[in-house]
């Protein structure tokens, strides 16, 4: 490695280690409005039971149930969307007599995740006392292993696709005139990779809307309708469509691409451009239809969405590509044709990984409200995995890179067939190493892309003095001379709970003052909700209140306004369970 | 039709291919984006 290189790859390292909390931007459905109103009661039952998001909603996708104490399903028929606003679903209930209702629901976001959620009301005059509700797991995710598996297929055979090409047009090309066989490899292996991706795509597209709508995959009448119902199932099919205009325009541009050494033709030349803008669109349709585009500013994060995936498709398809060129050179041929070919390659390579870890560090700051979200949330931890696997990948890119690719060059003008044979196996060892390991990236970056990103109340959240729970909460904290005793009975998911807290200053209980608890979910974007604590006896305010609707994570946060003195907050991370 | 011709047809629809593709992922970005 020559040392301006050392210095760029010492740079990309300091890049790497700015991992600052950044604001993060966050658009996933978030439940706005409720009627009746969450934590509320209502005199006499009514006729249905709303809900307003954030973003529109697919009715047909949404799932809203309505159970009584008993956990009996009230709702009368299927949700629906207002026809005067088209963010509010309904949905039909029975005659409700009075007493607690718990509702939950379950949408899919515009990038495709499922968002969940649930709150009570009650229905008076008397509703009694609060039941404690049995809540819904909240372990649903995209992420399901099939879907995960799905997608990767789906996204590593487009990739193949383009960087395959890539390889074929323009980095292998001084060396197809003399190793036309070779060539015609790269081709079939393009061939395989269009094959696979038009049949991964829909599968994919079909599993998630199965998922969706939580039928079965194989009930295809169900389904096929549906597909073009979710935003995710309507870039799926464009991209579909997109990858099979790339194929056309991959196949002329190759076949016209036939006088190698020799610049290309204005035929030649007008084919590759057709076959490159489709690849360049087809690139940009994951970003459309996942995370970048509800990212906000949506135009920077579509564009690092497309470095990111472009230069990744570069790198493996432009790995696999060399693998299947070097196995099928001519023998005698293969060390001079492997010494043009590798250096070009290998410069390259060198240029995507670095885009690839610049737009990748740039996503994550787009992405992550704080640091410690990098190992606290799986988004964070799946990053981990892909910087792990990636510095791996790294270390055999370097080898090559140092070792391979000058041996190949000195073997090439010394004559050397003993050093040019033993580099040419070097090299089959470390590529098929980096792309296996590249592959394991996709996996992991599959994955991330299928896990909601931290919700942004965790960035807002501030300095956390305590982490309490799951169960009773009796908890100490000291703050600017003032002793906050506070107490959270029971603690428990979707039932009233006792928030107490009891503040002393100098032994002497601080009375009058001003108390209101904010609560924020921090597993999923929820809006928050606030409630004026009261004081009684003097120097203890507390309040009842059905506050932690769900099993979870909560930001707990205290704002206390004494009488004549500066106001400050406490503010706590609740671990609650149903 | 001469070689040529059917050659340079061949690359135009390459292209329009191309296009095609281009114009497809720009309208999918509008509806996305608003």
């Amino acid at each position: 490695m020559s040392r301006r290189r050392r210095v760029v790859l010492g740079a990309i390292c300091a890049g790497a280690l700015l991992l600052v909390p950044a604001p993060a931007a966050w658009a996933h459905a978030a439940l706005l409005r409720t009627s009746p109103q969450a934590s509320g009661t209502v005199n006499g039952s009514p006729a249905r039971v709303t809900l307003g998001y954030s973003e529109v909603i697919e009715p047909r996708f949404a799932i809203i149930s309505v159970t009584d104490a008993a956990g009996h399903q009230q709702v009368s028929g299927s949700p629906y969307r207002l026809a005067t606003d088209a963010t509010t679903l309904a949905v039909p209930v029975r005659h409700l007599p009075a007493g607690w209702y718990l509702v939950y629901w379950r949408v899919i976001s515009a990038d495709g995740h499922p968002v969940r959620g649930a709150f009570t009301f009650a229905v008076g005059p008397n509703p009694g006392p609060a039941p404690q509700f049995v809540i819904p797991s909240l372990s649903e995710t995209a992420a399901t292993p099939p879907l995960v598996a799905a997608r990767w297929a789906a996204f590593i055979s487009v990739m193949l696709a383009v960087g395959l090409f890539f390889l074929r047009t323009v980095i292998a090309r001084p060396a197809v005139s003399e190793a036309a066989g070779a060539a015609r490899a790269v081709s079939v292996a393009l061939s395989v990779a269009l094959a696979a991706a038009l049949i991964a795509i829909p599968a994919y597209t079909a599993m998630t809307t199965a998922s969706f709508a939580l039928r079965s995959v194989f009930d295809v009448s169900a389904i096929v309708p549906l597909v073009r119902a979710s935003a995710l199932g309507r870039a799926f099919t464009d991209l579909e469509l997109v990858v099979a205009l790339f194929a056309i325009a991959a196949a002329v541009g190759i076949r016209l691409d036939r006088m190698p050494g020799r610049p290309r033709s204005v035929a030649a030349l007008l084919a590759w451009i057709g076959a490159l803008l489709s690849a360049a669109a087809m690139l940009a349709i994951p970003g459309l239809a996942g995370h970048a585009a509800q990212t906000s500013p949506a135009a920077l994060s579509l564009a690092l969405d497309w470095v990111h995936l472009a230069a990744g498709s570069v790198w493996l398809g432009g790995l696999a590509g060399l693998l299947v060129f070097a196995s099928r050179l001519p023998a005698g041929h293969r060390r001079d044709l492997l010494a043009t070919v590798v250096p070009r390659f290998s410069r390259l390579a060198m240029l995507a990984v670095l885009a690839l870890i610049l737009s990748g560090v740039g996503s994550s700051l787009q992405h992550l409200p704080t640091l410690s979200s990098l190992w606290q949330t799986s988004y964070g931890q799946a990053i981990l995995v892909k910087v792990a696997l990636l510095s791996v990948a790294l270390v055999l890119g370097a080898i090559n890179f140092s070792r391979t690719v000058p041996r190949l060059v000195a073997a090439r003008s010394r004559r050397d067939t003993g050093l040019g044979d033993s580099a040419a196996a070097l090299l089959r060892r470390t590529i098929t190493g980096e792309l296996v390991l590249v592959a394991g990236i996709v996996a992991a970056a599959m994955a991330l892309s299928s896990l909601p990103p931290p919700a942004k109340a965790l960035g807002q959240l501030g300095h956390v003095d305590a982490h309490v729970g799951p169960g009773r909460v009796v908890r100490t904290v000291h703050r600017g001379g003032y002793k906050l005793d506070i107490s959270i009975t029971p603690n428990r998911a979707a039932s009233p709970s006792q928030f107490s807290v009891t503040i002393t200053h100098g032994g002497k209980p601080v009375t009058g003052a001003t108390v209101i608890e904010h609560f924020a979910m921090l597993d999923m974007e929820m809006g928050q909700q606030a409630y004026t604590l009261t004081e009684s006896p003097p120097g203890t305010y507390s309040r009842s209140a059905p506050a932690l609707v769900m099993a979870g994570h909560w930001g707990l946060s205290f704002d206390v306004e004494p009488v004549g003195a500066a106001p400050f907050s406490v503010i706590l991370v609740d671990k609650a369970e149903g | 039709m001469e070689r040529p011709a059917i050659i340079m047809l061949a690359a135009l629809t390459a292209l329009a291919t191309g296009v095609a593709a281009a114009v497809l992922v720009a309208l999918l970005a509008r509806s996305v984006l608003g």
